[in-house]
């Protein structure tokens, strides 16, 4: 069974080019539009991993990333943080909050689908 | 002269010699009188007279002697002065007669009563002088007989070997008187003593008689005495045996007195101390060496003179002069100490005995002083009894204890107060030191011992130590105890003291009060003063002369006419008056002139300052200096604006951020779509994908990639930009503007076949404004013009006046025009620049943003007239250098800002002062380092007068501003003596204020008139 990514963000184009990219890289990647539907579908997929978008209307990717450490199923899975924002304090934020990596926009493809593949191996080793 | 021997004689027995060339007139009076009494009469009236000649005798003996002592000593040997000296001595009453013989051939001056009488006696010998004289007065006709019984002969000594002086004094001076006299004498006793003469007769026996008889003549003829034990061995009659007592008694007092007589004459003579010898009226008649000495006045000189006038001086006490008086008035003898002035003007203390000077009735003839210069005497004893006054009223009066101590002995006398002062009664307290030491505190022990051990040692001239005893009550005494040493040893111990004991616990506590008191005034943060009534400084605390920056010596002493400015004067003047006029306090506000010229605010408190009696003598001035807390006032108000201001500015930082952040979002996002997709493409994820195809894509990957640089590009430069832009606004001309612009507009127009048309009015005037950004805004609104344009169409670019004084700038083009609805949403647009960076307005972009800025910045407006299909015309203006106008559209600005409210505040920057040396800053280097320094909202204008620069901003703190200008000048170098100074000349909170902010806007720049004439 292959791994799965789940990525969330609220720009359709690059949620889907990324699952393109991940798919491409061997993994079984889901994507959701909005902070809330990527909790509902976390919930009922229980992703390997998350892709996750910062800015997002409405749960943006701090809340869902929370909340998902308030589930114990969700708890353990690894979240690589995606954002278009350079700021070094939201990449702060975003490390003490407990994310695998945190990835700026424009990325590069090939960063992102290694640093995934990175973060599930590491999370099935622990 | 062969009289001396004779007077030498005479001195002894006075009634021989120079008289005894009397001798037969003597007898022939005496003769008839005993032969025609009878014996027993004579032998009384003989008695009588004898005790009456004996007393008359002593008392003319001493005083001729005196006298012929006084004339000798006068040493006057000119024959007028002598004439005159002895003429003068011949009017006393009781001179009968004077007679001096001097020079060579001898010649006798004598003077009568009746007159004067000289004559040459240069053949005569001088024992029938007397004989001669006697012939020559009855030749004149006086009935003068001269006896011994009448009177005395003295002889002077001689006057200088060449010549004698005599001198006869007579009381009963005339035979006429004497016979009368006598005879009645004679006729009296013999009545009297008839009835008596029988008793004598029968008791006295003839012998007794006969031997008294002998003894009559013996006397007579000036035979000593017979001897007492002798004559009473044979005594047959108790009243003979004690008249004749009383005569030898006589006779020994006679010897005894003359003897005193003969020393009084040379302790007259030679005594230091002073001899006068006056007559009745007092005035002078003798005066001896003694008195020369003493007063400075020559025996000539004092001659005739009263001795009070003489002598007395104003400071002569007049008590004693009346005591004096009253008694010489009552003939009376006196001792007085009296205070005279000499010659030379000092005053002497004199000792005066002055006996009344009898003839031989006992009248009073005149008077004899003997004085003793007291002078010391009187001033020691003075000083003795004023130092002794002030001893004891020091004593007295400081409840003084005393004490004197036996260093030795270990006793102490200690006195009644010494004892009460320390609550014992003065019988309680033992004699000895013990008991002193015993009383000290023990804290003040070493210190009492280190003082008593330096005075003993002699190091110090007295102890004095203040310490602490126990009172009996066991309270605490302060003492001040001070004392000297007044006896040692040979090796210099000390054996004897005394000193004083003082209770200055009272003192102490008050002293201590007034310690703290004055620490406290001394210490006031405020400046204090004691004026006097007259304005002079009597004293100043620390604080006046940290206040003033002038020592506190020039200070007090002086008047605060120095530190107060002439303008306060008359005020400060006038309130002292009334103080001094009786008014209980006064307070108001004032200034101040430091020593540095610098002008302070100050409230001042004056208060009238009392002595201990009530009696007003001065004031208290408190000078506070309130420019501090004006400052300080005014400093809150700043923090307070700065305090909102940084909220606002933090808000606003904030949002800046967040539209950073949102701006970058919004292009990353699409960018990072366009990357990824092609990549996605490219990396053949979607099909197979051609050579052609990759490299197209390869294209588009290159243009995404160079478009993220701009914009990340943009946005940096658009940071940088925040609040950083400078606006150099200066006095330009529209035409140099648009030269400015007309290459690149041609070029531009060229690449599209359009025409560009300049249409700029002449006589222009000049603008106010940074040139380089109205090209920039020009250079932007043709090339939106040409960009619009139909091909081959024709863009104008035109420069005139408007009625308001402003340039406007206008570009038209043939372009398809605007709708209304797309004018305003641009200009709401334009309003909104912040959030209105979407690019929503198509075909605007950012170039309009960037224009509208601009023009803003340049306190102009911008605006586009169109209608669709009919073309655009883009218009802007500018200020005319016209600073009246500049400054209108400045608060016309502030008005349109949205957030009007806030504040505006003016700096005055003026050059250094070129005459502390160096070359002034030139004016242009002062506005660009200015310009740099400040924001592009602020203005910088040119100060009234040109010389300076007037920077107004908008909700700037001063403080901040000040600040930043310094700073800039130190970047520029210009620093020091020479720095421009910058002074906050206004600051206003707006909009409530903004018309007093403009009034002294247009003041500062424009000049009074120009504000008025509006």
């Amino acid at each position: 069974m292959r791994d799965s990514v789940l990525v969330i963000d609220d720009d359709r184009g690059i949620a889907e080019a990324l699952a393109i990219r991940l798919r491409a890289a061997g993994l079984d990647a889901t994507t959701a539009a909005s902070g809330a539907r990527g909790l509902a579908c976390a919930r009922e997929r229980r992703p390997d991993a998350v892709v996750l978008d910062v800015r997002m209307p409405e749960l943006d990717g701090f809340e869902v990333h929370a909340r998902m450490k308030r589930e114990p199923a969700l708890a353990e899975v690894p979240v690589v943080f995606v954002s278009a924002n350079v700021q070094d304090s939201e990449r702060q934020r975003a490390l003490a909050g407990g994310a695998w990596a945190y990835l700026t926009k424009p990325y590069d493809a090939k960063e992102i689908v290694a640093t995934v593949r990175a973060a599930i191996e590491e999370r099935r080793r622990a | 002269m062969d009289i001396h021997p004779k007077c030498e004689q005479e001195r002894r027995r006075p009634r021989i010699g120079l008289v005894g060339a009397l001798g037969p007139l003597e007898r022939k009076v005496l003769l008839p009188v005993l032969a025609a009494a009878v014996a027993a009469i004579a032998l009384v009236a003989v008695a009588t007279w004898m005790i009456h000649d004996a007393q008359r005798e002593r008392q003319l003996a001493s005083e001729s002697q005196l006298l012929a002592h006084a004339i000798a000593d006068a040493e006057v040997r000119d024959p007028e002065a002598l004439q005159g000296f002895i003429e003068k001595l011949g009017e006393d009453q009781r001179v009968n007669l004077v007679v001096a013989v001097t020079g060579d051939p001898p010649y006798v001056f004598a003077s009568t009563r009746r007159g004067w009488i000289g004559r040459e006696l240069s053949t005569l010998p001088p024992h029938e002088i007397g004989a001669e004289l006697a012939t020559t007065m009855r030749t004149r006709g006086d009935a003068m007989r001269l006896r011994p019984e009448d009177g005395v002969f003295a002889c002077a000594t001689p006057l200088d070997g060449e010549g004698a002086v005599v001198v006869h004094l007579d009381s009963s001076t005339f035979e006429a008187a004497a016979l009368r006299s006598t005879l009645l004498l004679g006729v009296v006793a013999t009545i009297a003593i008839v009835a008596f003469a029988a008793t004598v007769v029968l008791a006295v026996r003839r012998t007794t008689t006969l031997r008294l008889a002998r003894l009559a003549r013996a006397f007579a003829a000036g035979a000593d005495p017979p001897n007492p034990v002798e004559f009473r061995s044979a005594r047959g009659d108790d009243e003979i045996t004690a008249l004749a007592r009383a005569v030898a008694e006589a006779r020994e007092r006679e010897a005894r007195d003359y003897a005193e007589i003969e020393r009084l004459a040379l302790v007259a003579r030679h005594t230091t101390n002073a001899v006068i010898i006056t007559d009745l009226a007092r005035r002078i008649a003798w005066v001896n060496e003694g008195f020369t000495r003493l007063t400075g006045y020559s025996a000539a000189e004092a001659v005739g003179r009263v001795p009070g006038e003489l002598l007395q001086s104003e400071r002569t006490d007049p008590a004693t002069i009346a005591r004096m008086r009253r008694a010489l008035d009552a003939h009376e003898p006196c001792r007085v100490e009296v205070l005279n002035r000499a010659k030379d003007g000092h005053e002497y203390w004199l000792d005066i005995e002055i006996q009344p000077l009898r003839d031989d009735r006992g009248a009073v003839t005149g008077f004899m002083a003997i004085e003793a210069d007291v002078t010391a005497a009187v001033e020691a004893r003075e000083a003795i009894a004023a130092s002794e006054r002030r001893q004891r009223l020091i004593v007295e009066g400081a409840n003084l204890g005393t004490w004197e101590w036996n260093i030795a002995t270990r006793e102490v006398r200690f006195n009644e107060r010494w004892c009460t002062m320390l609550g014992y009664a003065p019988g309680e307290v033992e004699p000895s030191v013990e008991s002193w030491e015993r009383l000290i505190h023990p804290d003040d022990r070493q210190a009492v011992q280190a003082a008593l051990d330096e005075h003993f040692a002699g190091r110090t001239d007295f102890y004095r130590c203040e310490h602490r005893l126990r009172h009996r009550d066991g309270s605490t005494v302060w003492i001040l105890d001070a004392g000297k040493v007044y006896e040692r040893d040979e090796s210099g111990k000390p054996l004897r003291m005394s000193g004083i004991h003082l209770d200055v616990t009272e003192g102490r506590v008050v002293e201590d009060a007034r310690a703290r008191l004055a620490e406290i005034v001394e210490g006031s943060e405020d400046a204090i003063l004691g004026v006097a009534l007259d304005g002079t400084v009597s004293s100043a605390n620390a604080a006046v002369a940290r206040l003033l920056g002038i020592p506190r010596e020039e200070i007090v002493g002086a008047t605060e006419a120095r530190s107060i400015p002439a303008a306060e004067r008359a005020f400060e003047h006038a309130a002292l008056a009334r103080i001094a006029a009786g008014d209980r306090a006064a307070q108001y506000e004032s200034r101040r002139v430091r020593a540095d010229g610098a002008e302070i605010e100050v409230s001042v408190s004056l208060s009238p300052v009392r002595d201990g009696a009530g009696a007003l003598v001065g004031a208290s001035k408190i000078v506070r200096d309130i420019t501090e807390r004006r400052e300080k006032l005014e400093l809150e108000k700043l923090a307070a604006l700065l305090g909102r201001q940084n909220r606002s500015l933090e808000e606003m930082t904030a949002r800046a951020h967040r539209f950073v952040d949102d701006v970058s979002h919004e292009f990353r996002t699409p960018l990072t779509v366009i990357k990824e997709y092609t990549a996605i493409v490219a990396d053949g994820l979607g099909g197979p994908v051609t050579a052609q195809q990759a490299e197209w894509l390869q294209i588009v990957d290159v243009a995404a990639a160079d478009l993220n640089q701009m914009v990340e590009d943009f946005l940096d430069s658009s940071k940088l930009r925040v609040g950083r832009l400078r606006v150099d606004r200066r006095p330009s001309s529209a035409e140099l503007i648009v030269a400015g612009v007309r290459g690149m507009v041609a070029r531009k127009a060229a690449s599209r076949g359009i025409r560009v048309v300049e249409r700029v009015e002449e006589g222009l005037v000049p603008v106010f404004a940074d040139e380089e950004k109205v090209r920039r805004v020009v250079m932007n609104l043709v090339s939106n013009a040409i960009k619009f344009s139909p091909d081959g169409g024709t863009v104008e670019l035109s420069a005139r006046a408007l009625p308001a004084g402003d340039i406007c700038f206008s570009v038209s083009d043939q372009g398809p025009g605007l709708s209304p609805e797309d004018q305003s949403r641009l200009f709401e647009r334009f309003r909104q620049l912040p959030n209105a960076l979407a690019p929503s307005v198509k075909g605007f972009g950012l170039g309009l943003n960037i224009a509208r800025q601009l023009v803003w910045l340049n306190l102009g407006r911008i605006w586009v007239e169109s209608e669709p299909g009919r073309g655009a015309t883009f218009s802007f203006t500018v200020p005319p250098a016209d600073m009246r106008v500049v400054i209108e559209r400045f608060f016309e600005r502030l008005a349109e800002r949205e957030d009007a409210g806030g504040a505006i505040a003016m700096l005055r920057i003026d050059p250094g002062d070129a005459e502390a040396g160096g070359a002034p800053i030139d004016a242009e280097q002062l506005r660009r380092v200015v310009v740099g320094a400040t924001r592009p909202s602020d203005i910088v204008l040119p100060a009234r007068g040109g010389r300076g620069l007037v920077v107004v901003g908008p909700t700037e703190s001063t403080a901040v501003w000040t600040m930043r200008i310094e700073d800039s000048f130190r970047r520029h170098d210009i620093d020091g003596a020479h720095a421009p100074s910058i002074s906050v000349a206004g600051f206003w909170m707006t909009p409530a204020d903004t018309e007093a902010a403009r009034d002294a806007i247009r003041e500062s720049v424009l000049g009074a008139e120009t504000v008025d004439a509006r």
